[in-house]
């Protein structure tokens, strides 16, 4: 019997081991169901000059966007020069030594292609979606004007003339975005950090072109810059015309690094009523800086982020909007500064008492997620909308992607990895959520600004 | 022989060669940077591939089968949309249309916003003059669900009064705020005016007439247009029609088709109208929108409207944008485009201005149409448009939602199965002759001229127009103005 028994056991050991085979591949393949693979080959090169480069090949239709990002932002704007950063994403489309002043925009134009540019925080994008057989027109104008910008006294002023007529009928039709950048000057204290990337009349003023030079020549070189390229495309073939044209441009003699930050004034709480002729409609703001969050905080940030504001059902959004009818409009999210992050929340009402109310319920909304445990149903809620999201800007069109790709890259020095990243959300709990907010929300920091009309 | 055996003469022929070197080394390197690079051949766009086909309800269920994507879109056009609301409830289809998103008999709308964030699904909605169009998009993961939740959409809506009457409100200070804007009144004007006494609505609501919309009437809508033998399914993500049918067929089984009869659309001619109109609102810019009936897509005419159009003010590097804004500086705007309806199409023009610059823009705008069918066409210049068009096309279809959309009105217009497939190879041979013979079809006549502003301001620019009839905001006809004297409609 005994014997018996060993043979059978031996018998049945391969038995035991390759059914647990299979059903550990079967559980892995469930997993991989899950999180389905990206679809679009990735790759990263570097050229000499210290240019870094990102192709995404995707041949559904041939089109191709490109995306270049130099790692520059109103955080490098010298103090008294707030807007420089700005100014310069405008002056990239003056002509350069083979492009004539707006020439870029034609050439874009009349292949029947898209183009934009923006400037952030820390970051200049400029963008061009195009069909695949003019690529190498998009990287000829790219490479002249990070080759050899004409900047000149002329171009400076007519610039300067754009900023101040936009930041005119900005306050026009924009009423409370000045408040928006008041908010950045309550959370973060210094020049570099929450001075208005737009500038001001002064500080726009005081440009010169040598400052204008200045700039370009520091922070507009191959080794401050990353390259997204997405769409009809071989990697080889990108790498072989991303060479061509950019491999000659010399690069900079070191970029200098970002202005760091020590916010040893700490925010305290703050509620301040401001009464403005020019907005017709009650508006209440809310901030509240969050410092230096670990990495892996980030992803349970992020979901903290839809549970409280994200979407119809977000909890705010229910209870200011639909439940108590508080809230006209109602909008926000956090943002990233280099090491900081910021929750903002914008909200239009119809009177001071909905406002008052409104902050009290929000303040209220904010330690709720202290004392209680977010439900599982919640949770999950906020991780499909959380994935979603996440693929329709990967999916939707080769410029989300490209853009999503460089800024990822940009923060975190590495390609962004899909499985990773909605691995990092599937993994939070709500206790991650708990204990997150016990550690950021502290109401002895959240500010209030108050916009009436007079 | 002597200086080239010497050392030193050795070192400056050496340093000689090594400049030249140099200097040829960088000349051929840079010379690429002066011009730039000639494009490579386009690759045609290939639509990924679609089958179609219905369910016994009626249903057309259309797949466009892409491997490899995390997220599916689905298109619902439903068949019916302003034209088939009665004339006194204009925007009835678009209320009822928005009502379908606003809960259903065992979801109330808070309850369904909830839902659909759950399973990663969101949703949007167009309502045109033939059609409704329900867009959704979704996790892979969730495809059942999401499907069993738009098919309760459709079979169990609630019509809650209470939504109701939040949706009315909504789309009545919509309306209001498309009054402000002289463009979109005036569009709507110009509409109104070329398809009076038609019978046809091309999708103008006034405002009005919302608030006189019931419960009743957006359940009676429903039920005689929002049938499943009325609409069509486009789903586009990773799976085969058979797949697709019979999970649609299983969510939307209990949304029952009806007999539906309807008038057919009648076509427009394209006419002489003598008479500019002038749409009198108290805002500072003006407004000019003027054009006429062309084929509809799919006729012979189709690319060469196209290239006409682009040739004329299709974008900011057409005609009228260069002429009218960069060389002249008469107006902030100016740009052609085609629209179609069922069974019409129209080439109109839309350009804003200043009140004192308005007289020469109209002129000029003319100006351009009647140059077209005389004047030869630059072989470059056309073929710059059609390269544009061609480059246009790819971005175009970028979105999923926009080829799925162009793929589901495809049906809607009848259009061949390979329309869109064949869209490059029938571009191409375009001709001058081709554009200059629908050119003079279409452009020759007197197109209709909408202009809408402050009429006051524009008066001393409009004098030179023989005969202008002012409406003011109701489209009501207050006076008349020959020749700079304006009289009293009345008298």
């Amino acid at each position: 019997m005994i014997v018996f028994k060993e043979r059978q056991k031996k018998l049945l050991f391969p038995v035991w081991a390759s059914l647990f085979v299979l059903l550990l591949g079967l559980w892995a393949e469930r997993l991989e169901a899950q999180v389905p693979a990206f679809p679009y080959p990735l790759s990263h090169f570097k050229l000499r000059n210290g240019l870094e480069v990102i192709v995404c090949e995707d041949s559904t239709l041939p089109v191709v966007s490109v995306v270049v990002t130099y790692s520059v932002g109103s955080v490098n704007d010298p103090e008294n020069k707030g807007g420089l950063a700005l100014m310069m994403q405008y002056l990239m489309f003056q002509g350069s030594q083979n492009v004539g002043p707006m020439q870029h925009l034609m050439y874009i134009q009349n292949a029947g292609g898209e183009l934009n540019a923006s400037t952030t925080f820390d970051k200049t994008f400029f963008y061009e979606t195009v069909p695949s057989n003019q690529l190498s027109l998009v990287l000829w104008l790219e490479s002249d004007r990070m080759n050899s910008l004409e900047v000149n006294e002329a171009k400076v002023a007519r610039i300067k003339d754009l900023m101040l007529a936009n930041e005119q009928e900005r306050n026009l039709q924009e009423p409370y975005a000045r408040y928006f950048f008041l908010m950045d000057q309550i959370l973060f204290p210094d020049f570099s950090y929450g001075h208005s990337p737009l500038g001001t009349k002064e500080s726009i003023n005081s440009i010169t072109v040598e400052d204008v030079l200045a700039f370009y020549r520091r922070y507009y070189v191959p080794n401050n810059a990353v390259i997204c390229i997405s769409g009809d495309i071989k990697a080889p073939k990108a790498r072989e015309l991303v060479a061509r044209y950019f491999e000659t441009i010399p690069g900079g003699n070191g970029v200098p690094s970002y202005p760091q930050a020590d916010f040893s004034s700490v925010v305290s709480s703050r509620d301040q009523l401001i009464i403005d002729p020019l907005v017709s409609t009650p508006a209440l703001q809310f901030g509240l800086r969050l410092d230096k969050p670990q990495p892996e905080e980030k992803p349970v940030l992020r979901l903290f982020e839809y549970l409280l504001i994200n979407g119809k059902s977000s909890r705010l959004y229910k209870l200011l909007v639909s439940r108590e009818r508080l809230a006209l409009y109602l909008s926000g999210g956090l943002e990233d500064r280099r090491g900081f992050t910021s929750l903002k929340i914008f909200l239009l009402a119809n009177n001071q008492i909905m406002i008052d109310r409104s902050k009290k319920l929000i303040s209220e909304e904010l330690n709720r997620f202290k004392l209680e445990m977010v439900s599982e149903r919640e949770l999950v809620k906020a991780k499909n909308k959380y994935r979603y999201d996440f693929w329709s800007q990967l999916t939707t069109t080769n410029l989300s992607r490209a853009l999503t790709l460089s800024e990822f890259y940009l923060d975190r020095g590495q390609l962004l990895d899909p499985d990773n990243e909605l691995a990092a959300v599937n993994k939070i709990t709500s206790y991650s959520i708990l204990t997150l907010a016990r550690k950021y929300l502290q109401e002895t920091k959240y500010c209030f600004v108050t916009i009436l009309p007079r | 022989m002597k200086l080239i055996g010497s050392s030193k003469s050795k070192d400056f022929l050496t340093g000689i060669l090594l400049l030249l070197f140099c200097f040829l080394s960088l000349q051929s390197q840079e010379r690429f940077r002066r011009n730039p690079p000639y494009p490579e051949p386009l690759n045609s766009i290939k639509f990924p591939p679609i089958e179609s086909g219905f369910l016994s309800s009626g249903l057309r269920v259309v797949t466009m089968t892409r491997l490899n994507r995390p997220l599916f879109n689905l298109l619902i056009i439903v068949q019916a949309g302003e034209n088939d609301s009665p004339r006194q409830l204009s925007g009835l289809a678009t209320v009822t249309a928005q009502m379908l998103l606003k809960g259903t008999l065992s979801l109330s709308s808070q309850a369904l916003e909830e839902r659909m964030e759950s399973l990663g699904l969101s949703g949007s909605i167009e309502v045109r003059a033939d059609y409704i169009l329900y867009s959704f998009s979704f996790l892979e993961e969730n495809l059942e669900d999401c499907l069993r939740l738009i098919g309760s959409l459709f079979y169990e809506p609630s019509f809650s009064s209470l939504e109701l009457a939040a949706v009315k409100r909504d789309f009545y200070y919509q309306q209001l705020g498309r009054k402000k804007d002289p463009e979109k009144c005036g569009y709507d004007f110009f509409l109104t005016r070329l398809f009076a006494g038609s019978g046809y609505n091309p999708g103008v609501v006034d405002e009005d007439s919302i608030r006189n919309i019931s419960q009743k009437d957006v359940i009676s809508f429903h039920q005689r247009f929002i049938r499943p033998n009325n609409s069509i399914i486009v789903l586009d993500g990773n799976i085969n029609l058979n797949n697709a049918s019979l999970k649609i067929s299983q969510s939307f089984n209990r949304w029952v088709s009806r007999p539906l009869e309807r008038p057919p659309v009648p076509r427009l001619r394209n006419m002489n109208y003598e008479t500019v109109l002038f749409l009198d609102l108290p805002t500072p810019d003006v407004s000019v929108i003027m054009g006429n009936t062309v084929s509809p897509p799919g006729s012979d005419d189709y690319y060469a409207l196209l290239v006409l159009n682009q040739l004329i003010g299709g974008s900011p590097t057409s005609r009228l944008f260069l002429n009218l804004r960069e060389s002249r500086g008469l107006a902030y705007y100016a740009f052609s485009q085609l629209s179609y309806f069922k069974n019409n199409g129209l080439f109109w023009i839309r350009s804003k201005s200043s009140a004192q610059s308005v007289g020469q823009v109209v002129k000029e705008i003319l100006a351009q149409m009647n140059s077209l069918p005389e004047e030869r066409i630059d072989p470059h210049e056309l073929e710059k448009a059609k390269a544009y068009l061609a480059g246009r096309f790819p971005l175009e279809n970028q979105h999923p939602e926009q080829m799925a959309k162009r793929v589901g009105l495809q049906f809607v217009f009848q259009l061949p199965s390979d329309f869109w497939n064949r869209y490059y190879e029938n571009l191409l041979v375009v001709s001058s002759e081709k554009v200059q013979e629908v050119a003079r079809q279409y452009l020759t006549r007197q197109p209709l001229v909408v202009i809408s502003g402050d009429f006051r301001s524009c008066l001393d620019a409009l004098a030179d127009l023989n005969k202008i009839e002012i409406y003011n905001e109701k489209g009501q006809l207050k006076a008349i103005c020959e020749k700079g004297v304006v009289k009293n409609a009345n008298r």
